[in-house]
């Protein structure tokens, strides 16, 4: 019975060819996925919970009835009045609060990650509660106005085409038209959008309407882009970044999503800014040395070898516990013996050996170090 | 929410690229590895609040992903029957670095794996390309070590005598 244990051992295979290169953005993509697969799986057991809570009140109420009582006459039974369980309230994972009634209102979590979270009012109102987290942006967007907040309680309601927005607790900053965002502190509410300022001498209604044309035409190719990202037209969001550079965004999530479509549209060298970005204004994101590497591999396939070998080191200085940090060993070797840094290839090698006694790669760096 | 020291997402960045390479190695086709990574990250996103040992947080997702990838193997067939296999899925599945050689070994493999049996396939992955041991591949599998090691046995037969 030990015939396989032992023959096993002795044979195993070598499958180096496999391309299981994994990269950020493939990261980002799945992950968004996955959130977006747990959402609906919450909304369909919140509805699911509010549903059978409205069943069960329904079916409690006409055992309370009873045979001789008329819907209309008064009962003593209040548990036929009380709310579903859970409905009416929407927790996300940051431990943030919504509160709405439900027959009333509708929210949507459009986007829910640790740099952001995105609801939409659509309908009615909502109160929220925000944990604050300087980390993490919010955003309620409510017709055309967004309420951006960092971690206070608030109301906003839907008031036809305007919005009301009343803050209880910690500071808020609504943005509705090209005008700075009003901020709110704790007391204060407005109706948005503002209405507009008295016109200057000499303007004219052609160019406010030229403003909001413009503002118009901005929404359509940010939404264009994002429909076309996610559905991984990657040429098409290309060529619209390309038109329009703004749509690159300045947000990780936005600039690794750029770096994506450059690179995936067979424009890798357009991805290096949106990557170097991503390392110069967000350094401490935990995506960052995610960027690092992957600029790394996309200047060594740019044969850029020297720029990428420094982009491996930087993961490894800067990010020296970063499960990226041994990979980013291997790949600083291989551009040494690229280069035909024999040296450099063997100081690496030594490190790998000293960093990852038990690597599993050490015979790779060992190869590239022409040690084997 | 967990008693980890890491957050979901971070648990997902630090471990996805580990799951969608044994993910592939295990179903051989890159066009579905995606899918099923993300089919084992929700299946895990539960009961990763109940785990405190950041240590047990791979092998626990490694047996999520190996029993995600024979329910993918399982379904294989609905696929192949509406024609939805990718086609070049034997061209994605070599690195473009590869060697000639290491093309063909990667290429022989899994021409050889599509014909056995799911169960063998799985066993003949874990033992030979990743290095399990009979007892940890039992676990993942649910069956006992002597039928790890028969359903090995018959997978190095059939493919000792395709490669």
């Amino acid at each position: 019975m030990n015939g396989p244990r032992r023959d096993a051992r002795d044979q195993r295979v070598d499958l180096r060819g496999l391309a299981t290169g994994w990269d950020a953005g493939r990261t980002e993509r799945v992950l968004a996925g996955v959130h977006t697969q747990l959402d609906r799986r919450r909304r369909v057991r919140r509805a699911a919970l509010a549903t059978g809570g409205i069943a069960c009140a329904a079916a409690i109420a006409l055992v309370a009835l009873g045979p001789g009582r008329t819907p209309g006459a008064p009962s003593s039974d209040r548990l036929a009045n009380a709310p579903a369980p859970d409905s009416g309230l929407i927790r996300l994972r940051d431990g943030s609060e919504i509160r709405l009634d439900p027959s009333t209102s509708e929210v949507r979590v459009i986007e829910e990650t640790a740099s952001r979270v995105s609801v939409e009012l659509v309908r009615g109102a909502g109160h929220y509660a925000v944990v604050p987290n300087p980390a993490r942006a919010f955003e309620v967007h409510a017709g055309a106005v967004t309420v951006s907040v960092l971690g206070t309680e608030f109301d906003v309601e839907r008031r036809g085409a305007a919005t009301w927005v009343e803050v209880t607790r910690g500071k808020v900053a609504v943005s509705s038209d090209d005008r700075d965002p009003a901020l709110l502190v704790a007391g204060e509410h407005g109706l948005y959008p503002r209405p507009p300022p008295p016109a200057p001498a000499g303007e004219d209604t052609d160019s406010r309407d030229r403003t909001d044309f413009a503002r118009g035409r901005a929404e359509r190719a940010t939404r264009s882009y994002r429909s076309q990202v996610a559905h991984r037209d990657y040429r098409s969001a290309y060529a619209a970044l390309a038109r329009n550079p703004a749509l690159a965004g300045d947000t990780v999530d936005d600039l690794l999503v750029a770096a994506d479509v450059a690179r995936l549209s067979d424009h890798p060298a357009e991805a290096v800014p949106y990557l170097r970005r991503i390392l110069h204004d967000h350094a401490r994101d935990e995506r960052a040395p995610m960027a690092a590497f992957t600029l790394g591999r996309t200047l060594g396939g740019l044969g850029r070898t020297r720029d990428a070998m420094a982009s491996f080191a930087r993961v490894r200085s800067d990010w020296s516990q970063s499960p990226l940090a041994e990979d980013a060993l291997v790949r600083e070797a291989e551009a040494a013996s690229t280069l035909g840094d024999a040296a450099t290839a063997a100081r690496l090698a030594a490190e790998y050996d000293r960093a990852y006694p038990d690597g599993r790669r050490r015979a790779e760096v060992r190869r590239y170090a022409r040690l084997e | 929410m967990s008693g980890l020291p890491l957050g979901f997402d971070q648990v997902f960045r630090v471990h996805a690229p580990y799951v969608g390479a044994l993910v592939l190695k295990l179903i051989g086709r890159p066009g579905y590895v995606d899918d099923v990574v993300q089919d084992v990250f929700i299946q895990a996103h539960r009961g990763l609040a109940k785990l405190r040992d950041p240590e047990a947080v791979r092998p626990w997702l490694r047996r999520i992903a190996v029993r995600r990838a024979r329910r993918w193997l399982r379904k294989r067939w609905v696929l192949r029957w509406f024609r939805e296999l990718d086609v070049d899925a034997e061209t994605q599945l070599v690195d473009a670095s590869a060697s000639p050689e290491e093309r063909a070994q990667v290429t022989r493999v899994y021409r050889s794996l599509e014909r056995l049996p799911e169960d063998e396939r799985l066993v003949w992955v874990l033992r030979l390309v990743e290095g399990e041991t009979l007892e940890s591949i039992a676990e993942m599998l649910r069956c006992s070590v002597s039928t790890v090691q028969r359903r090995l046995r018959a997978a190095q037969a059939a493919m000792g005598e395709r490669r």
